[in-house]
């Protein structure tokens, strides 16, 4: 069942509406992330559910109930800020606790369920620090305290993990996943980091210019993406452009891919690791010849950028493939790995 | 952030408190009658006219601008000096002599010229010109020591070092050098410490005579038992002024008026 | 070599400082604790401070300088909070038109307040111009006049002292404290205010120093009952001629002058030393 649901809501700041009539419905339990990049809506849906954003239109359900007007503070969701927003004048302690007073729960409890939450993200013993004197993974550690220590049902992030360095983010990200599945709270994620949001959610939904573009598991986005902007996103490249003739589908050239569909125009679109690559030029279906421009080496890998009739393509091989610029090749889509998208993005 | 309307409303109360009084007072400056009324009966500008032929008025006006000018200026000769010396250099008792610069701020202006007047004046042959433009170099050295020393604390001594290296004596280097870099925050402090000694009321209340008086003092006197339209007249005149002169210092040298 | 430059540069001011400024002041000081016979002695202090109308011109003092200092800072915190938000161009202006009052001379803004408040004032002719009241008002020459006079004078300091402090304070953190369960204006006194104490103790200080010595205030807006330390020097030296007792109120004032700037420095001094343990 949806626990938070936008209905039909448009947002945004002033007389920028960055949310036109969106739609978004999350089930209890999950990790949900909101992923694109800078601009395209993720942050503004994320807070309009906290209410930090006015809604102009549409509704906002918590539950079944209608929070689309409710005050931030009687909400009761857990927010988590990418600059982690801890109050400066407060200790570790009073920060984490600064929820609790205002619920009225008494001293000894306070200081257990402080204790208790402070051990759990591994700060135990820093009590008594102020936030200026701690790294930014440990600031992080508070911040997701203080929002967890409420037992909210909703945990909000704003993309909690940007401000850390990578070995860090890859640690904090697994505690984060630990921390929501053992209290079993939904929580929506918002991130511009593809591998991070794929790696710890239950679901992800790609965004762009306001609108969600593919929302599905992080598994089956992954190797069907829907249209070319999301397939772009999860890393495919080298798309040729097909149109419909004599009910199959061929390039420009001439070369036929092995696609099913009645849409006048597709695209096949291939990750440069899936291509394969052979010398000479053969024929036959979904291969594209051309000759090798570039070669680019990776470490693991060499990379060749190839000019065929239809444009330039990646292709990456083993290190041990080894070709000269000018040199012929084919490549061949492997139907596998080969998807195909019906948008012009 | 959703904007308070609580905090627009407390906002727009506080400014009309801090500035609507003055707006009424030039409202009542151009009354046609002689009792202060708002909305003003009429409109005149005798009351202008009676301001600027005051006697009082017009010699406290050349008082309170030449003695202003010569204490200004005489602070900011012995202050720049002394302000670039504290910036420059590090020596023994820096703080102490730091500090002692800023110690008339610690001595209220009006016992400053209470002391000025028991202690001071007497030695000097009883000038009360002279002990007003002593009261103003007072009051105006701490603060020129204070604009000057964050106006140099930006400024790269090394700039300096390097006019001295291509043989500038050290006297035309500073000139070539620290007061053309310095020089905006010099003349915003000059034209504040002015405004801020014309103003005064404080040094007045003790040194002034029949003859020599500052304008405020001036007009002080005459309030004293009486209202009419001619003190709103003067007091909008000497707002003009201080308007126009930060307009001067805003807009001539791009001084932001920030503390 | 360099000790010799920094001498002759700071000589001339501290000669001046000496002659003009320590020296005349210092001698106001002595003359206080020396009796006619030149023994020291506190006796004038005591006889001072025995007088019922010293006492109560100093409490005055002092408590229209606590009332001031209380409501500059009350209106203060949320006006300059609301200022350090404004668009650059707004703040500008904001900030303009709390300089201009500063800028003029107090006198004037005395008699801004004679001319609205007084008995033939802008206020009383209006108000029994439309009959509300028979008989004018007396609120000029008290202790409520002085204090809106006190607080307009002193306002644009405690605004000025605040902006900057409010502008480094970041939007997010009212936010967080509203997710954590604070109405908005609960999260305001629960952030804003522990944050923007340095500003406070600056603002305050300025304030409290300047409502306590300031002259064209009190003589122009109080009356002959509501004498505050500077007005009752002048009464002592200008009418009284009694310049004894002039001297020993002019002692007073600076010793509390730099009692409340102590005070205020060791605050702040504690504040920061907190905040950066």
């Amino acid at each position: 069942m949806a626990i938070l649901e936008l209905k039909n809501v448009s947002a945004g700041y002033g007389r920028n509406t960055i949310l036109k009539d969106f739609c978004i419905s999350i089930e209890e339990g999950k990790l949900v992330s909101l992923l694109g990049s800078s601009g395209c809506g993720k942050t503004t849906t994320l807070r309009t559910m906290a209410g930090f954003i006015d809604v102009s239109q549409g509704q906002f359900f918590f539950d079944g109930q209608d929070y689309t007007h409710r005050p931030i503070h009687k909400r009761g969701f857990g927010y988590v800020f990418q600059s982690y927003a801890l109050f400066p004048h407060l200790n570790v302690f009073e920060n984490v606790a600064f929820g609790l007073k205002r619920q009225h729960v008494g001293k000894a409890e306070i200081q257990t369920r402080v204790t208790e939450m402070l051990s759990r993200v591994g700060l135990a013993g820093f009590a008594d620090r102020l936030p200026a004197d701690m790294s930014g993974g440990q600031r992080q550690r508070v911040a997701l305290a203080r929002a967890l220590v409420l037992k909210p049902r909703v945990l909000l992030m704003d993309e909690p993990l940007s401000n850390l360095d990578a070995r860090l983010r890859v640690e904090m990200r697994v505690e984060i996943r630990r921390l929501q599945q053992e209290m079993g709270i939904t929580a929506v994620y918002v991130t511009h980091d593809q591998e991070e949001c794929f790696s710890i959610s239950d679901q992800v939904a790609i965004m762009n210019n306001g609108r969600i573009e593919q929302m599905d598991t992080p598994v089956h986005i992954y190797s069907h993406p829907v249209n070319e902007f999301t397939a772009r996103f999860v890393g495919f490249e080298n798309f040729v452009p097909l149109t419909r003739e004599n009910g199959r589908y061929a390039s420009a050239s001439g070369t036929v891919f092995e696609a099913e569909g009645t849409a006048p125009k597709l695209k096949a679109a291939c990750r440069p690791d899936d291509l394969q690559l052979v010398p000479g030029h053969e024929g036959g279906v979904m291969c594209l010849r051309g000759r090798i421009v570039v070669a680019t080496f990776l470490g693991k890998q060499m990379q060749y950028l190839v000019n065929t009739k239809e444009g330039d393509y990646l292709v990456n091989t083993a290190a041990d493939t080894l070709y000269a610029p000018n040199d012929p090749v084919t490549i061949f889509f492997p139907a596998e790995k080969t998807i195909y998208t019906t948008d012009e993005a | 952030m959703k904007k308070s309307r609580l905090l627009l409303v407390i906002t727009i109360l506080t400014y009309i408190f801090l500035v609507g009084p003055m707006l009424i007072m030039v409202g009542t400056s151009f009354s046609s009658t002689a009792a202060v009324s708002f909305p003003p009966t009429g409109f005149s500008l005798q009351w202008y006219e009676k301001a600027l032929t005051l006697p009082s008025f017009q010699r406290g006006f050349v008082t309170s601008l030449s003695v202003s000018l010569i204490g200004t200026t005489l602070a900011m000769l012995l202050g720049i000096p002394a302000a670039y010396a504290l910036n420059k250099y590090r020596f023994r008792g820096k703080a102490l002599v730091n500090g002692f610069f800023l110690s008339p701020t610690l001595i209220p202006s009006l016992v400053l010229g209470f002391a000025l007047l028991r202690s001071f004046i007497p030695r000097i042959g009883g000038s009360v010109y002279l002990g007003l433009a002593v009261g103003y170099t007072l009051i105006a050295i701490p603060y020129i020591i204070r604009t000057t020393g964050s106006a140099l604390s930006n400024f790269d001594f090394s700039i300096e070092e390097a006019a001295r290296s291509l043989g500038t004596p050290a006297i035309p280097a500073f000139f070539l050098t620290v007061i053309p870099n310095i020089r905006s925050g010099l003349i915003s402090a000059f034209i504040l410490a002015f405004i801020n000694s014309f103003n005064d009321v404080s040094i007045g209340v003790f040194i002034s005579s029949p003859g020599t008086m500052t304008l405020p003092t001036a007009m002080q006197s005459l309030i004293i038992g009486r209202l009419d339209p001619t003190i709103a007249a003067a007091s909008v005149l000497l707002m003009l002024m201080t308007i126009l002169l930060m307009t001067l210092s805003e807009k001539l040298l791009g001084i932001k008026l920030k503390r | 070599m360099r000790k010799r430059w920094a001498l002759v540069l700071c000589a001339p001011g501290i000669v001046f400082l000496i002659l003009c400024c320590a020296w005349p002041v210092l001698r106001i000081v002595l003359q206080t604790v020396y009796d006619d016979t030149g023994a020291v002695s506190f006796a004038g202090y005591a006889a001072l401070f025995r007088k019922s109308f010293f006492t109560n011109s100093l409490t005055r003092t002092l408590r229209l300088a606590a009332i001031t200092t209380a409501v500059c800072a009350v209106v203060g915190v949320p006006v300059s909070y609301y200022i350090s938000r404004m668009s650059e161009k707004r703040k500008s202006l904001a900030i303009s038109l709390a300089t201009f009052p500063l800028l003029t001379s107090a006198i004037v803004r005395s008699i801004c307040w004679i001319v609205l408040l007084g008995k033939k004032g802008v206020i009383n002719n209006l108000l029994v111009g439309i009959g509300l009241i028979d008989r004018p008002l007396s609120i000029l020459y008290t202790e409520t006049s002085m204090l809106i006079g006190y607080i307009q004078l002193f306002m644009p300091l405690m605004l000025l002292s605040l902006v900057g402090v409010m502008e480094s304070i970041d939007d997010e953190l009212l936010q967080a404290a509203q997710t954590l369960g604070c109405p908005p204006v609960l999260a305001f006194i629960k952030v804003v205010v522990p944050l923007s104490v340095s500003g406070l103790i600056t603002g305050g200080m300025l304030v409290f120093t300047g409502t306590m010595t300031a002259y064209a205030t009190p003589s122009l807006l109080g009356g002959t009952k509501t004498k505050v330390l500077s007005t009752l020097i002048d009464q002592y030296a200008n009418i009284n001629s009694d310049w004894v007792s002039a001297s020993l109120v002019a002692v007073v004032m600076i010793f509390f002058t730099v009692l409340i700037n102590v005070l205020f420095t060791q605050i702040a001094g504690r504040l920061n030393r907190r905040q950066s343990a």
